[in-house]
């Protein structure tokens, strides 16, 4: 009879206790930071002939990271720290982003919202290390490049990491049409360098699975269309070619956005 | 004939062992991992499942070699149950022979139902079979077995504590081996050079057997490393079980 | 002449000490040889060197010198122990294989023929008394069903030489008593019987001829019936006399006992024993019995054992 009382009182109290640390979660539950990870090549070693699956580990890992403090707007912790962010204009904390919209020659106001969305800044200083070592991990594992050197810098606006993390995909895998094509998109996009946009996309062209609308984009640049049009042609362009019903959605409603403001 | 019976019977123990419910585990846990993973890998989870597919197979077998390749040496000398194998008309490279291809057989059954797991793990998500894991799959196998002879050889003469560590080490050093060689390469001045120099050639350098990464992302293989790999790791393994062959041919059994 | 069951020369086991320690001997210059036919008690105190001596004639353990032969073939070739069947000391079975698989796997490593090793199997299950349980799994099996079903694995390829290590210690009275008439059968179908114990009165009952080793050594060996015959014992006298004529029979008080209505006297040999009786007559006294005490192995064996160190 003693015990059946006991085990009731800790069955309340495990329920009890649950419930109140899952209310308190969202507030005081913070990411371990991955600042402690060691780097890449160690943690080849360290995989013992798994660094395929690590890499894919810490992938997960940069997209829950990313995602929950980027996206994830409901969190009450997360939107407190963007909040902060985004009212901070002192270009002392805001030093680490190398792009400012007022550098680049030519750069249409309608444009921003979709090159430059800084909702992330300031909240994901950890994403290119992880994404670092998820690429040494696994360096022909294309995907965390693309993320990194291209939705990543639409967040947080840090151009100078982005290009060299897409300049270390394309080393590891010359022969991947994306790299050179991403690099051009950069070049001209973010730094306004059309000449070697055009010659970054040349080099993309006769690289095996480069879709048809990339000699589009080099006749667009060499005529010199306008930065909008072609942008719309881009995303016209990405459209087509990605399969991942989320990421056509996104794009759709950007190409449509980008309609609207002609 | 008499290697037949050595070989069925350690078949029949191993099977009977219950891990082959260690499969029901990675049947089931691939199947419930492919639903949610796509959504946390951004579209990557088909490269996802089979990266973790490989790996888990790689490491259950990895267990089972060291925990079952371990036991089967060390309970007959504990419980004593080898003195009537080593009292009949039986060569003790028999006995050792017998035991290795007896596990051998179940870890192929395992590894062959983890394939078709994997398989339908794949088939549910692109709906196709990759045939390119294979040749990974099959050094995968190599290398269990190679850990496998190493478990047996280290119990024929150490305690079963320090068999136990010795055959995690082989592991991590066959791993690591890569590292030592870069290493030496790199820093011909350093001292002790001489030392992992040749750790690095007695070593099993488990990393030549390693194609996971390659089947998955569809790298090319040049066909003779394929046919290097494979001869170097049944070669390396024909060197361990002769070395427990003999070892356990002068072992006095008290 | 036939070719002796078990012939050892000069057979030597040196135990290596271990960091330091004084190496020990196990087997000290064993020359055994023991012939066809009939049944051979080793014997010896613990630690004596007997499961030592049967593992080297085994070749379970590597001897540090001397040679083996059984029925003649030297044991370095791997075909001396085809025509043998050993049972070791507390024998532990596969547990994950029943009766019947395990005596077929036995008989696989024999080489037997499946219609030999199924009709081998089925009549020593029933032999040994094992045949309702031999689907079950060895886990299963209690100390003395593993006992009989190791000596069914002896028996599988029907040898010549059957030797079996301390194969009653671990048994009931009447696992014993099977086990005795085990043997005494495979003696009768003309096989040689070889086993060790340190129980003295089963060895007595059963062997024909018997070796005690002491400390590695040889120290006794004969036949049976020699060497209990050759020793003197003493004769137990149970006789009825009047109280007073008592003290003319010139029996010292330590020499008698009494019980009950009689009295008991212990008489160091044959010949005193019969002094007595015929005093007792001339006293009008009566005798009721003269038993010699039984010879045994038991005492023989300590004097042995007191007499080597």
């Amino acid at each position: 009879m003693g015990l059946l009382l006991l085990s009731l009182v800790l069955v309340v109290a495990v329920s009890r206790s649950q419930r109140a640390m899952d209310m308190h979660r969202h507030i005081t539950f913070e990411d371990r930071s991955p600042q402690f990870l060691p780097n890449g090549k160690a943690l080849t070693w360290m995989s013992l002939g798994h660094r395929a699956s690590l890499a894919d580990a810490l992938w997960i890992k940069s997209v829950l990271y990313y995602g929950r403090r980027v996206i994830d707007e409901d969190n009450p912790y997360y939107a407190y720290q963007a909040k902060r962010s985004v009212d901070d204009a002192s270009r002392r904390d805001n030093a680490h982003i190398t792009f400012l919209p007022d550098t680049v020659p030519g750069m249409d106001s309608a444009l921003l919202p979709v090159l430059f969305r800084m909702g992330g800044r300031g909240l994901v200083n950890d994403i290119y290390p992880l994404l670092d070592r998820v690429t040494t991990l696994d360096p022909h594992f294309i995907m965390p490049y693309v993320f990194g050197g291209v939705s990543v810098l639409m967040d947080t606006g840090e151009l100078d990491k982005a290009e060299s993390l897409l300049q270390k995909g394309r080393k590891a895998n010359p022969e991947e049409w994306r790299f050179p094509f991403y690099l051009g998109w950069l070049s001209w996009m973010y730094r306004g360098d059309a000449r070697a946009a055009h010659q970054l996309m040349i080099a993309a062209l006769p690289l095996k699975g480069c879709p048809p609308f990339v000699a589009d984009l080099i006749e667009g640049l060499s005529g010199k269309l306008n930065r909008k049009a072609l942008t719309i042609r881009y995303l016209e362009g990405m459209l087509e070619s990605t399969e991942s019903p989320e990421i056509r959605e996104q794009l759709a409603a950007v190409v449509a956005q980008l309609r609207k403001s002609e | 004939m008499r290697l037949l019976a050595l070989v069925i019977n350690t078949f029949k123990e191993t099977i009977r062992n219950r891990i082959l419910l260690n499969i029901l585990v990675f049947a089931i846990t691939l199947i419930l991992l492919s639903l949610v993973i796509g959504d946390w890998s951004l579209g990557q989870q088909g490269k996802v499942i089979k990266d973790f597919g490989l790996s888990a197979m790689s490491i259950f077998g990895l267990l089972i070699a060291l925990f079952i390749g371990l036991r089967l040496m060390v309970q007959e000398l504990e419980q004593h149950t080898i003195y009537i194998i080593a009292s009949k008309p039986v060569h003790r490279w028999e006995i050792v022979l017998g035991k290795f291809l007896g596990l051998g057989l179940t870890l192929a059954v395992n590894v062959a139902l983890m394939t078709v797991a994997l398989w339908l793990a794949g088939m549910l998500m692109e709906g196709g079979i990759d045939l390119a894991l294979l040749p990974a799959i099959v050094l995968i196998y190599l290398e269990i077995l190679i850990i496998v002879a190493f478990a047996m050889f280290y119990a024929s003469f150490a305690s079963p504590m320090m068999a136990a560590v010795f055959t995690l080490g082989t592991f991590a050093v066959g791993h690591l081996s890569g590292f030592l060689y870069d290493y030496v390469r790199l820093y011909p001045d350093r001292g002790l050079h001489w030392l992992l120099r040749g750790i690095y050639h007695i070593a099993p350098n488990l990393e030549k057997l390693n194609l996971k990464m390659a089947v998955v992302e569809g790298l090319k293989q040049p066909p003779h490393q394929l046919l290097h790999a494979a001869v170097y790791g049944l070669s390396y393994l024909a060197l361990i079980l002769l070395a427990t062959a003999l070892v356990f041919e002068r072992k006095d059994l008290k | 002449m036939a070719v002796p069951a078990i012939e050892t020369v000069k057979l030597t086991k040196v135990y290596k000490g271990e960091l330091g320690e004084k190496s020990t001997v196990g087997v000290d210059a064993l020359d055994l040889t023991v012939s066809q036919g009939g049944v051979y008690a080793f014997i010896g105190p613990n630690g004596a060197g007997k499961t030592t001596t049967i593992k080297l004639l085994l070749r379970l353990m590597h001897p540090s010198a001397g040679e083996v032969r059984l029925l003649g073939e030297s044991i370095k070739g791997r075909q001396a122990l085809a025509k043998v069947g050993f049972l070791p000391e507390q024998p532990r079975l596969y547990g994950y294989l029943s009766g019947r698989e395990f005596l077929d796997f036995v008989g696989r490593l024999f080489g037997l023929s499946s219609a030999e090793r199924r009709s081998r199997a089925e009549a020593l299950l029933e032999r040994v008394g094992l045949k309702d349980r031999a689907g079950q799994l060895i886990r299963g099996y209690s100390r003395g069903m593993m006992q009989r079903l190791g000596l069914a694995q002896a028996l599988m390829n029907d040898p010549q030489l059957v030797i079996l290590d301390e194969p009653m210690a671990s048994l009931d009275p009447v696992g014993r008593k099977d086990f005795r008439d085990l043997i005494l059968d495979l003696k009768k179908a003309g096989k040689t019987v070889f086993f060790s114990s340190h129980i003295l009165s089963d060895a007595e009952m059963i062997a024909d001829r018997v070796g005690m080793l002491h400390r590695g050594r040889l120290i006794r060996e004969g036949e049976m019936a020699d060497l209990l015959g050759q020793r003197v014992e003493a004769v137990d006298v149970v006789f009825e006399i009047a109280d007073d004529d008592l003290l003319a029979l010139k029996l010292t008080a330590s020499d008698c006992v009494r019980q009950g209505g009689r009295w008991l006297s212990c008489q160091p040999d044959t010949a005193s024993a019969n002094r007595l009786a015929v005093a007792l007559i001339n006293q009008n006294g009566r005798l009721i019995s003269m038993t010699p005490r039984q010879p045994n192995l038991e005492s023989l064996f300590i004097d042995e054992i007191g007499g080597a160190s």
